[in-house]
């Protein structure tokens, strides 16, 4: 054989070998599963098709937790039989053996695509259940080309499989080993309900199971209850490991691809512009934050949220407290308190909102790969946020729901504990005096440690929390919540709440 | 090669049927194209919505489009129902679309074919001016009909103590207790799909059926199909769809608002609030008259009414104290001229509302319609009113809140009638914030969109330029039977 012959030959040995090394070593094979895309009524969407497809094979097949079929293949074949029913495609899952099939269905409705997926799960426990359903709302306003769609397709492959592996279980059966013991087929530890399945029923009949207790396994051996367990019984092991994995490598993926490598230098920038920011915040923020990039929700809610915090700022700094000396006039706490406050949020609050307005539009266009993001996704930098202003953290991560809940906790318990602290100034027109009323030290230090208890909390939490950076909404049309009636047999009525999610 | 070995089971699959209640969708050619495709989707959407809510599963595509081969097109009512009763359906659709005047109307017309099901038995039309609204208002009104109807789940087999049932999740079941039309309950063990193992109460015998209780959660899917029926009829009476003028309306319309409004009222007021509507870039502007005629002379009863009510004595501009000129009288005069951009503001959405009628085009932010009213009535008097295109409740509100805001002025120093000036104030504005939120707009157009199934017969006229340039009148009659 020539040179280049061998070395074209190495690495499909190679691949063999290792293929025959994982065969041999892996004691189980990872379910099988199925994957077909069963609709996709536009061109940009057939484009996403292939694109989806190969990012669900290449995540299961990395993982090493689910052996994917060949979905190109697998989408004709079951397009050309007309297998594209639930009825069908469980039929066919239970003939090929196939453990888990997912379905994806594409929908273009011009500014966004919907993308649904539904996976079933073919053996015990779930014998054609829906294991898991997610639905997706992909914006389509930008600029898109194929390593965008690559890119929207891994990330939605990644979180639904992600999800699906944390609720997705497998039968683990108890068989005899070598020495005359009952063993799993996989090596687990720890302490699972124990089934036992009914015979084996005609086929496409439902098979029943039922619990007969708990059992301690020990790497893959019973050990209690010994007596009880037979060969047959089976317990449920889940994925919950491999799942919290994933949804890692999803989240850390998508950062490294839409924002910018942290450095310590941003931080040093927003602590320089902290002070300018805050102070500009109520001209800046509304036009060039929300206006300019028609973030309208931003701009209804910033005028809202505001407007009791510019109030007070104005008023603080316009109403000087010293003038109530000049004046001889009695001075009210809540006039230096005011002052006060309204230095604070001149000099420092108002960069919650200034931060809100900015990251929202740039997370947002992180979140649809438009570009990488210089400046976000710091967690030095959110904590620094998150500790001189009220939910500035939080609004820097893309969280507007947590943002404007510290903002308004921070800045009232702030804006109570200052006025506790200020006792009020009484003059006395008779002595011509100012006399000084007692501060209820105990209201004021209790207003204090909550003020800082929540900054402490607002601090880990916008260190931990994750920025918002997924793409797309996902759409829980399932959910529902609603009162219900009932008529019952004795021709009363019965009143209640009623939960549902639907598949 | 796996996967040419599961080949087979493709085809088993394909073979696989589940006992469970079914319908097959006709639906016929149409000679243009257009309603031909839509009559396409209309059955895939239909057949779509059956599968979503658990009742009844479609025959599939492949099965009624081969069976509707061997009918003849001039085929009547006995042949579909044959057809039906070969592909083994309990019940049969036809779905069909045809224009009526200026609408296009979609029928669905179902038939029992199974004796279970004789009260299913209806006709339901819905009418549209938006092509692909009429397949989500069909869908629509498909869930709306599902809303009552129990599971009626086969009794397959019994296994010892357990039955094994014909309705597992697709129907709505999981693992738990339900009730049934014995009295009893049912116990459901084991879930599949298609089937359940249940404990089932003492009458139940296999071969027979049980209805269960528990009815298909119909609402989310119905927000869901509003929702594409909202996002259509936007796409197609937006402003930006409507051949207007320029890009960022929502941009055009809080610059109306906030700059160009004030600025040509400053220079024509009354008038200057209809010449702003053009800078939404209408292809055509119409003046509503009535309203610059009584924006007009509100602009005038800010400058006059202090003068009115002092007999013309006290000096013409506020903050200039004369001998007549009381502390509550100047308070009033600041008010009212200090609320001039106000009023400007709402003659500007008054005229707005009309051009958005006239037009047949919708306001900016319309996807989000409650909460844009919502903030326009919070920052304007009545402002939500007129956006959602009720006039005449718009400036009712605007007039009490600024009689009562005006009022409180007035008796700034009777803490009393302030105190009873600023609750009615308070409850008035509430109440106009809550109608301004929940209330329907009163867009035709939009409101067409928004209708269910039509009544039994409706007429529709229209008249529009033919190709020769004449024009052309269209009278439509459509009877639902």
């Amino acid at each position: 054989m020539s040179a280049p012959g061998r070395l074209l030959l190495t690495p499909a040995l190679l691949a063999t070998c290792l293929l025959f090394a994982r065969g041999t070593a892996g004691a189980v094979e990872p379910p099988l599963a199925a994957i077909a895309v069963l609709k996709a009524n536009s061109p940009r969407s057939l484009a996403l098709v292939t694109a989806f497809e190969a990012s669900m094979v290449r995540i299961m097949q990395n993982s090493g937790v689910l052996r994917p079929l060949n979905p190109e293949l697998l989408r004709a074949e079951l397009i050309k039989f007309g297998c594209t029913g639930d009825q069908c495609i469980i039929g066919f899952a239970r003939d090929a053996g196939v453990s888990l099939f997912i379905r994806a269905e594409f929908d273009d409705s011009n500014d966004f695509i919907i993308l649904n997926l539904r996976a079933y799960g073919v053996d015990l426990p779930y014998q054609g259940r829906i294991v898991y359903h997610y639905t997706v709302r992909i914006p389509m306003v930008g600029k898109y080309g194929p390593s965008e769609f690559t890119s929207i397709t891994e990330e939605h492959a990644g979180m639904f499989l992600a999800k699906l592996l944390a609720r997705f279980q497998v039968p683990l059966y108890a068989e005899a080993d070598n020495e005359a013991c009952l063993r799993l087929t996989r090596e687990i530890s720890g302490s699972y309900p124990l089934y036992r399945p009914d015979p084996v029923p005609a086929r496409g009949e439902l098979r029943g199971f039922s619990r007969i207790g708990t059992a301690r396994i020990v790497k893959g051996r019973f050990v209690s209850p010994v007596e009880t367990v037979r060969a047959g019984d089976f317990v449920l092991a889940g994925f919950r490991t491999n799942a919290a994995a994933l949804d890692d490598y999803s989240y850390g993926r998508k950062r490294e691809t839409v924002l910018k490598k942290p450095a310590p230098l941003d931080t040093l920038y927003m602590l320089l512009l902290s002070g300018p920011a805050s102070a500009t915040m109520p001209i800046i923020a509304p036009l060039l934050g929300y206006y300019r990039p028609n973030d309208w929700q931003g701009l209804a809610l910033w005028m809202f949220n505001v407007a009791p915090y510019l109030y007070l700022e104005i008023n603080g700094l316009s109403n000087y407290w010293a003038n109530y000396y000049k004046k001889k006039r009695t001075r009210p706490r809540d006039v230096r308190a005011q002052y006060y406050f309204g230095l604070y949020t001149l000099c420092a609050g108002g960069v919650s909102l200034f931060a809100d307005a900015f990251s929202y539009s740039f997370l947002m266009q992180a979140s649809n790969f438009q570009g990488v993001q210089p400046f976000m996704g710091n967690p030095v930098t959110a904590a620094y946020l998150a500790l001189v202003a009220g939910g500035a953290g939080h609004f820097y991560r893309g969280r507007r729901f947590w943002g404007y809940l510290y903002y308004h906790t921070d800045n009232l318990l702030l804006y109570f504990t200052i006025r506790e602290f200020c006792p009020d100034k009484k003059y006395d027109p008779l002595t011509r005096s100012f006399h000084t009323v007692k501060v209820n030290r105990v209201r004021a230090f209790s207003l204090l440690s909550a003020a800082l208890c929540v900054k402490l909390a607002e601090v880990v939490h916008a260190i931990l929390i994750r920025d918002n950076i997924m793409n797309g909404d996902i759409i829980e049309e399932g959910y529902l919540l609603e009162p219900v009636i009932y008529s019952v047999e004795n021709a009363g009525m019965q009143y209640g709440l009623q939960y549902s999610y639907r598949w | 090669m796996l996967i040419t070995l599961l080949l087979p089971s493709v085809r088993a699959g394909a073979a696989t049927e589940t006992e469970v209640d079914s319908i097959a969708v006709f639906s016929f050619g149409h000679t243009s194209i257009q309603y031909n495709a839509l009559s396409l989707k209309m059955r895939r959407d239909v057949m779509d919505t059956f599968s979503r809510l658990g009742r009844f599963m479609p025959v599939s595509e492949e099965r009624v489009q081969k069976a509707l081969e061997d009918i003849p097109e001039s085929a009547g009512e006995d042949a579909l129902r044959s057809t039906a009763e070969k592909l083994g359906a309990d019940l049969y659709a036809v779905v069909s679309v045809l224009p009526v005047g200026n609408y296009t109307v979609g029928t669905i017309v179902i038939n029992p074919v199974s004796d279970r099901f004789k009260n299913m038995k209806r006709a339901i039309s819905v009418r549209s001016m938006v092509l692909m609204n009429v397949p989500l208002k069909i869908m629509r009104e498909i869930a709306l009909l599902h809303g009552d109807l129990p599971i009626q789940a086969a009794v397959i087999d019994k296994k010892d103590d357990l039955f094994l049932l014909g309705a597992g999740q697709w129907q709505g079941l999981s693992p738990g207790r339900y009730r049934t039309d014995r009295g009893d309950p049912v116990i459901i063990h084991t879930c599949g799909r298609f089937q359940s193992l249940a404990s089932l109460p003492i009458t139940a015998a296999p071969g027979g059926r049980i209805v269960i209780r528990s009815y298909p959660s119909v609402k989310g899917i119905v927000r869901e199909i509003r929702e594409r029926i909202d996002y259509n009829t936007n796409y197609k009476y937006g402003i930006s769809s409507s051949g207007a003028q320029g890009t960022d309306h929502e941009k055009k319309f809080a610059q109306g608002i906030c700059l160009i409004n004030p600025g040509a009222n400053a220079c024509i007021p009354g008038y200057g609030s209809f010449l702003s509507t053009s800078y939404l870039g209408f292809r055509q502007t119409t003046p509503s008259i009535p309203g610059i005629v009584f924006s007009s002379l509100l602009i005038v009863t800010h400058f006059l009414l202090p003068e009115y009510m002092t007999g013309f004595k006290i000096n013409f501009f506020p903050g200039v104290m004369d001998r007549d000129k009381t502390r509550d009288m100047n308070n009033l005069q600041i008010f009212l001229w200090s609320t001039l951009p106000v009023t400007a503001s709402v003659a500007y959405l008054d005229q707005l509302a009309h051009q958005f009628t006239a037009n047949n085009v919708l306001p900016p932010f319309f996807m989000n319609r409650n909460e844009a009213a919502l903030v326009l009535s919070t920052l304007i008097p009545g402002g939500g009113l007129f956006y959602k295109g009720h006039r005449l409740p718009g400036w009712s509100f605007y007039l009490s809140e600024m009689f009562l805001a005006g009022f409180c002025v007035y008796t700034k120093d009777d803490h009393k009638k302030v105190m009873w000036g600023g609750i009615t104030l308070g409850a008035v504005k509430f109440i106009e914030l809550v109608t301004a939120y929940f209330c329907k707009p009163s867009f035709f157009f939009f409101n067409l969109e928004q209708e269910g199934a039509i009544s039994q017969a409706s007429l529709s006229l229209n008249i529009e330029p033919s190709v020769s340039g004449e024009p052309l009148y269209r009278v439509g009659m459509s009877l639902r039977y």
